[in-house]
């Protein structure tokens, strides 16, 4: 009897998404890096939000590559005003560009950052005032369920360089649907031994972050 | 439940007494006032040791007042003992120092007296006064000793330097004599042999013109005779060539004929050709014969020609030859004489520059002498003034001295000059740029971390903040012996600053923020020398490290001593010692059971970045004493355990409370919580859900519940789902928690109840998770996830399992997210266990259209992606790399779900369970294999899995049945394995089981099953367990133990090793290895890095392997030694511990020998690469 009742749930269930493949009717914006309004570099050698990493004036990202690396991760935030109230979300991926690396196949991680970090700017060279300052429950933002999400939004294993895509559908639908404020990602690496150089993120428009949404009628 | 504190009963009782010795004896009457003591006894050795005074370290944690002056030592009679505080630790120990009476060995100690009398400032006023005069003429007398020094050094080195100018004129003159004495020797011999060469080369010249014209001619005459040789020559060839063409045309005319007579039957064609070429060659011959005379003649005369011109130039050179002698005679003669008189010019050369030289250090020796020599006098007077003065000060150092001895003599037992001490303070000052500002920093440095009895001056760690060798002061106080009087050198390596006084007087500083110097340390310059008499000298080293980033807490005392020449530690013979005594018990006034604590790091579980530090508390009580205690443990929980293992979740000191009497003050220690270098227990995550279990989660904060939680999802532990339940529900009670974390909260809520056994409530949980969070299409589709997964594993419903793996993929059709694959493939997974393959497959293929798990990247194909990871999980694991193999067949299995149908993958997956010792599951996915009959090839090896797997489970006749199986149906593959040694292993082991069952039971072996070994623990507290040391070298002794009130110790300090244990295993499981962990603590002990705690481990007939590892230097602090032995793969066992005999007391307790299976050591191995292994 259960294999029965499991063989005809089954069927019904492959017919469903054959009709749902065919229909569409959603929404596609892209934003780029450029509509972050909140980006900043942060090591766990400095038990605060502490210094930044690439961009020297507001608007203007001069420095070619972000680096991750055990210890100092990358913080930033994408403003989704772009999305209309009533609608949600189908399918969102982050699209970042890989340049270089250190490590056999090395992985970094996005996760969701949970307590509100301030607005941040960012610096490879100098150290920036902000203002305000966080204390993480743990350094370097490390405290999970606390100051992170429980689990990361995605691992990602680096083979080649170039542009790697991200499911970020469920963070967009928790930002979208006001269950959880939008205080954007963390990239870090936790494995030792590893580093990983993004381009930076609005290195040129055709290399720039991305953040692609699609989104439909409630 | 652990319950580690010894528990009191007839039998131990009557071993405190009788087996481990008397630890009180009669006891004085109770001192007015106090409410607590510790009878203390000396355990140092008294035969060596010739000490009068003792050292005790007391935990007082809380009991005294703030400089604790009211700490009191009584002796048997009940005479109050004058004792002196050493360090004093408000949060843990006190050590005092007090005079030994009569060699008595047992004292008691009290404590705990709000109302206790101050000092007697009168007294102490005079003992002051006395004090400060002595030590004035102390350092009045150093200073004079550094001046003394520095003048005996400087008249050293006066004299030191005239002597050696005195010996270069000395040596100059002697050689300038010799030297100008030989010169016109040289000069007349120079002149003798120029005025020979002139003549000599005239007659060579004479010679070499007499032999000019004749040989001339011979050279001529040689010249022309080799020219008509020439000729002749050449001419005998052409003959020669001539009389080889005759001969063979004569050789080709006898051929032919030979051929025409030869030949019975010619042809008429062959035989006209051969005549043809017979009369040609005969007309030719005579042509060549005319040649050949022709030549030959032409030959002789200019062979005549050659022979009369060899002639000649013979006889021309025979005419040359005595003029030729001559000149050769001529010219050797001139040779000789030439090289005689550039000889004697060289002769004559060295010996001016010798003399030119000699004369100037003779000249420069004598002006240093005449600028050095005035100089002598004055110097020798200082030196001579400054030793009668630095003895003279040394009298009336005495002097004083012995005015103030006899003054506190009887208050101060330090004025015998014994032992050495070091305390621990945290450092507050800010600058250490010289003494001044060290001293208005230690002043400020309030708060004491520790402090500890210790033989030398030397550490390479902040012992009481280990996490963080940082912003520390360690101040060492004890005495020096000098036995050799002179001039000593002394330097104190260490990271920052450091100070040397000895009798008060700075001898040494090394200021600001400096690191320890390494490697070769340059022999001067780098230390400070001072006098010394013969003697004993009070010093005191201060070593303090501010917040220097890359300090490590080294600190060590090094000298040069005279006459040596290599700097050295200062050994612990130069320091004088005094005896060492422990508390045995701790009582109260009023007879009521009491406990004081201690502590140590057990073990640490990292993860993710979150670590659990399982700390050992031990309450101690006096034998036979068991009071009921209350423990805080300063972040809101409590235990009433004894002897509690408590979990805190980060590094740094915390102060832990214990109540043990209705009315005293709680018993306080400051705890340490840091990660010792140890490797973790595998077991320690069982006892980390077994402590957990044990506390009020509620009462923590929600950091540390973030962390628990962590920890118990990956800690694979069955019986986790209690704490679980507990840890969800009151964090999904906590606002603003993130709505995703509450999903997961619901999800492992929901499968905690289930495992209990409440599917009914877990289903109500699921319904609560869906009304708050089921608007939230990605949480909602996780929490069905995770139902589904209960339903299937745990309710075994796989009815509603399936419908909510259908909810997930038809409620979020157009949902493009991994966790609709993810349905899909849990949804094949389940098919796979009810053992429908076909279904299973297309849900597997399902998955695969539903999308990609993970980020999207690189351009390699499936096919080629799949492929390369099966062949290289292949490859590791052949390679026995069982990690990587796990992780590769993770990868597959999430990328490409239709593999798990494959045979291959099957087998890995088989195999890879069975080498991290998950035999049930290996032996699951073997039969999976079997039923796969397309993949019929890996039969044999799921035979032989299968049987590996029971004989390593322990079920020896399974075991023989599946090898038997495998012998009749794959004979080859049986013999090419070799699996009869196997089958020969496992039937010695039945045998020997069978064997100790009857010796067991008497022959009944139906009446009594023999445990597997599992666990041996010795504390020394049981008749038994001292029967285990096994060694007239060690011997327990009545102390506060960290495992019931008695410890085991060698009894004669040296350089040897005493046995602690020795210890029989019966059936012994054929897998996974042996861990031992012991806790021990030094008190002054001497503990060197050559020294080891040695653990044999032997079989039945295996010869004792060995594992070893060093104890640390713990300044009185319990610290747990780990040693791991592979499994004996014999039935029975045994292992034996072995101690170094160091110099002060080693203590060792809590000795304890587990089996940890292959099983538990994956567990560790998986918790550790977190939730996200690489």
């Amino acid at each position: 009897m259960t294999r029965l009742r499991i063989t005809s749930s089954f069927a019904v269930v492959t017919l469903v998404m054959g009709i749902g493949v065919a229909v569409t009717w959603g929404r596609t914006i892209i934003v780029t890096a450029t509509v972050c309004d909140r980006m900043a570099g942060i090591s766990d050698i400095a038990p605060r939000q502490s210094w930044a990493l690439s961009q020297p004036w507001p608007g203007i990202y001069s420095n070619t590559t972000l680096t991750i690396q055990p210890r100092q991760s990358f913080l930033f935030r994408f403003d989704l005003g772009e999305i209309p109230d009533g609608h949600r979300i189908a399918h969102a991926q982050l699209t970042l560009p890989v340049n270089t690396w250190s490590g056999v196949e090395p992985r970094f991680y996005l996760w969701r950052v949970l307590p509100d970090w301030g607005r941040g700017a960012c610096h490879l060279y100098r150290k920036v005032e902000r203002d305000r300052k966080i204390e993480w429950t743990k350094p370097g933002a490390a405290g999970i369920s606390s100051d992170r999400a429980t689990r990361p939004t995605d691992i990602v294993r680096v083979t080649e360089a170039g542009d790697v895509t991200i499911n970020v559908t469920e963070d967009l639908d928790l930002w979208n649907t006001g269950a959880a404020p939008n205080r954007g990602w963390m990239l870090t690496v936790e494995d030792p031994g590893t580093v990983v150089h993004l381009l930076s993120p609005a290195y040129s428009a055709a290399a720039r972050w991305k953040l692609r949404v699609t989104y439909e009628p409630q | 439940m652990m319950w580690r504190i010894y528990i009191p009963c007839l039998i131990g009782m009557a071993l405190a007494a009788s087996v481990l010795g008397d630890t009180t004896g009669t006891a004085p009457d109770w001192l007015e006032g106090y409410r607590v003591r510790f009878p203390v006894r000396v355990v140092s050795d008294a035969k060596k040791l010739d000490a009068k005074t003792i050292i005790v370290r007391i935990p007082t944690g809380g009991w005294l007042k703030p400089d604790a002056t009211d700490i009191r030592v009584c002796g048997p009679d009940g005479g109050i003992i004058p004792a002196i505080v050493l360090a004093h630790d408000p949060l843990g120990d006190t050590i005092i120092q007090f005079r030994q009476e009569s060699k008595e060995e047992r004292y008691w100690v009290y404590v705990s007296n709000p109302d206790a009398p101050g000092k007697d400032l009168a007294f102490e006023a005079r003992v002051s006064t006395a004090k400060e005069a002595s030590i004035q003429a102390g350092l009045l007398k150093m200073r004079l000793a550094k001046v003394s020094a520095e003048n005996a050094s400087a008249l050293r080195d006066l004299l030191a330097e005239i002597g050696k100018q005195q010996g270069i004129f000395d040596q100059a003159s002697t050689n300038l004599a010799t030297w100008q004495e030989a010169l016109p020797k040289r000069e007349a011999e120079h002149a003798t042999a120029k005025v020979l060469v002139p003549p000599a080369k005239t007659t060579l010249d004479q010679a070499a013109a007499a032999h000019a014209p004749f040989q001339k001619i011979a050279d001529e005459k040689t010249a022309l005779s080799r020219a008509a040789s020439t000729k002749a020559k050449r001419a005998q060839a052409a003959a020669a060539r001539a009389a080889q063409a005759h001969n063979a045309a004569i050789g080709k005319l006898n051929t032919a004929q030979q051929k025409l007579a030869a030949d019975p039957a010619p042809s008429e064609q062959e035989t006209a050709e051969l005549n043809q070429r017979i009369a040609d060659l005969k007309s030719a011959l005579p042509e060549l014969e005319a040649v050949v005379q022709s030549t030959a003649a032409a030959a002789v005369p200019l062979e005549a020609e050659a022979a009369a011109a060899k002639q000649v130039a013979t006889d021309a050179r025979l005419a040359a030859a005595p003029t030729d002698t001559t000149l050769k005679q001529a010219r050797t003669q001139h040779t000789q004489l030439s090289n005689a008189a550039k000889q004697a010019a060289a002769r004559v050369a060295k010996a001016k520059n010798v003399i030119t030289s000699e004369s100037k250090l003779k000249a420069d020796a004598q002006a240093a002498l005449a600028k050095l020599q005035p100089t002598l006098p004055g110097i020798k007077k200082a030196a001579t003034d400054s030793k009668t003065a630095s003895d003279n000060a040394v009298t009336d150092a005495r002097a004083k001295e012995a005015t103030y001895f006899d003054l506190a003599a009887a208050v101060d037992p330090r004025l015998l000059k014994e032992g050495l001490t070091v305390e621990f303070r945290e450092w507050s000052g800010d600058k250490f740029a010289d003494w001044a500002q060290v001293v208005e920093g230690l002043q400020c440095s309030d708060n004491v971390l520790g402090g500890a009895v210790v033989t030398e001056v030397i550490q390479n760690v902040n012992p009481f903040r280990r996490a963080d060798p940082r912003n520390f002061a360690a101040s060492y106080r004890g005495y020096l012996k000098v036995d050799k009087p002179g001039v000593y050198s002394f330097f104190v390596n260490g990271d920052d600053a450091t100070f040397l006084f000895i009798n008060g007087y700075k001898v040494y500083s090394r200021t600001g923020t400096n690191p320890p110097l390494r490697g070769r340390v340059e022999l001067y310059g780098i230390g400070a020398d001072i006098q010394l008499e013969r003697g004993v000298h009070p010093f005191e080293v201060h070593h303090v490290i501010g917040n220097t980033a890359e300090a490590t807490g080294h600190c060590t005392l090094m000298w040069l001593t005279p006459n040596s020449k290599a700097w050295q530690w200062v050994p612990r013979t130069a320091f004088t010692a005094a005896h060492i005594a422990v508390p045995v018990g701790v009582e109260a006034w009023d007879g009521q059971p009491i406990a004081v604590f201690d502590y140590g790091i057990d073990d640490v579980l990292t993860v993710d970045g979150v670590s659990l530090f399982l700390t050992r508390f031990a309450a101690a009580a006096s034998p036979g004493v068991s009071p009921n205690v209350t423990w805080s443990f300063d972040d809101g929980t409590t235990s009433q355990n004894p002897s509690p293992t408590h979990i805190f979740f980060k590094e740094g000191d915390v102060v832990v409370t214990l109540q043990s009497h209705p009315t005293l003050p709680a018993f306080r220690r400051r705890c340490h919580v840091w990660t010792p270098p140890v490797p973790t227990n595998p077991l320690a995550i069982g006892t980390a859900v077994e402590m957990l279990s044990e506390i009020d989660v509620t009462q923590l904060q929600v950091r540390d519940l973030n962390d628990i939680y962590h920890f118990l999802r990956l800690c694979e532990q069955p019986d986790r789902w209690p704490v679980m339940e507990r840890v969800c529900d009151h964090l999904l009670a906590q606002p603003e928690l993130d709505v995703k974390y509450r999903a997961l909260l619901y999800g492992s809520l929901i499968e905690a109840i289930a495992r209990q056994g409440r599917g009914t409530e877990a289903v109500k949980i699921f319904d609560r998770a869906v009304a708050e969070i089921g608007s939230l299409r990605t949480l909602d589709g996780a929490v069905r996830l995770d139902t589904a997964y209960v339903q299937r594993q745990v309710l075994k419903d796989y009815a509603a399992a399936g419908k909510l793996y259908a909810q997930v993929i038809q409620g979020n059709e157009r949902l493009r997210h991994p966790l609709i694959r993810q349905a899909a493939v849990a949804w094949g997974d389940m098919y796979l266990d009810a053992g429908d393959l076909a279904r299973a497959g297309e849900a597997y293929r399902l998955a695969r259209q539903l999308g990609s798990i993970g980020a999207v990247a690189g351009g390699k194909t499936d096919a080629v992606k799949r492929g390369a990871l099966l062949r290289v999980a292949e490859q590791q694991l052949t390679q026995g790399n069982i990690e990587q193999t796990y992780r590769l067949l993770w990868r597959i299995e999430n990328e490409f779900p239709e593999q798990k149908l494959e045979g291959l993958y099957r087998y890995m997956r088989a195999e890879s369970d069975r080498h991290a010792g998950r035999y049930d599951q290996a032996i699951r996915n073997y039969e999976m294999l079997l039923n796969l009959r397309q993949w019929g090839g890996f039969r044999p090896q799921a035979f032989h899995g299968i049987a590996d797997c029971y004989y390593r489970m322990g079920d020896s006749d399974e075991a023989l049945k599946w090898l038997t199986a495998l012998q009749e149906s794959y004979p080859n593959e049986y013999q090419q394995r070799d699996l009869d040694s196997v089958r020969a292993r496992i039937e010695t082991r039945r045998s020997a089981f069978q064997q100790q069952q009857a010796a067991d039971t008497g022959g009944d072996a139906a009446v009594q099953e023999i445990p597997t070994f599992s666990d041996r623990h010795v504390n020394y507290e049981q008749p038994d367990d001292v029967a285990l040391i096994g060694s007239q070298r060690a011997g327990p002794i009545p102390a506060l133990g960290f495992d019931g009130p008695h410890v085991v110790t060698a009894l004669r300090p040296g350089f040897g090793y005493a046995q602690v244990a020795n210890v029989s295993m019966v059936n012994l499981p054929p897998q996974g290895n042996l861990w031992l962990e012991m806790w021990y603590r030094t008190r002054g002990t001497s503990a060197h890095d050559r020294e080891m705690i040695i653990v044999k481990v032997a079989g039945d007939d295996a010869p004792a392997g060995v594992v070893s590892a060093p104890p640390q230097r713990t300044f009185g602090l319990w610290h747990k030694i780990v040693l791991e032995s592979p499994a004996l793969n014999t039935f029975n066992g045994s292992f034996a511990v072995f101690v170094p005999e160091s110099a002060g007391i080693l203590e060792i307790d809590g000795v304890r020998v587990r089996h940890v299976s292959d099983r538990q050591h994956d567990a560790l191995r998986r918790f550790v690469q977190g939730a996200d292994p690489q």
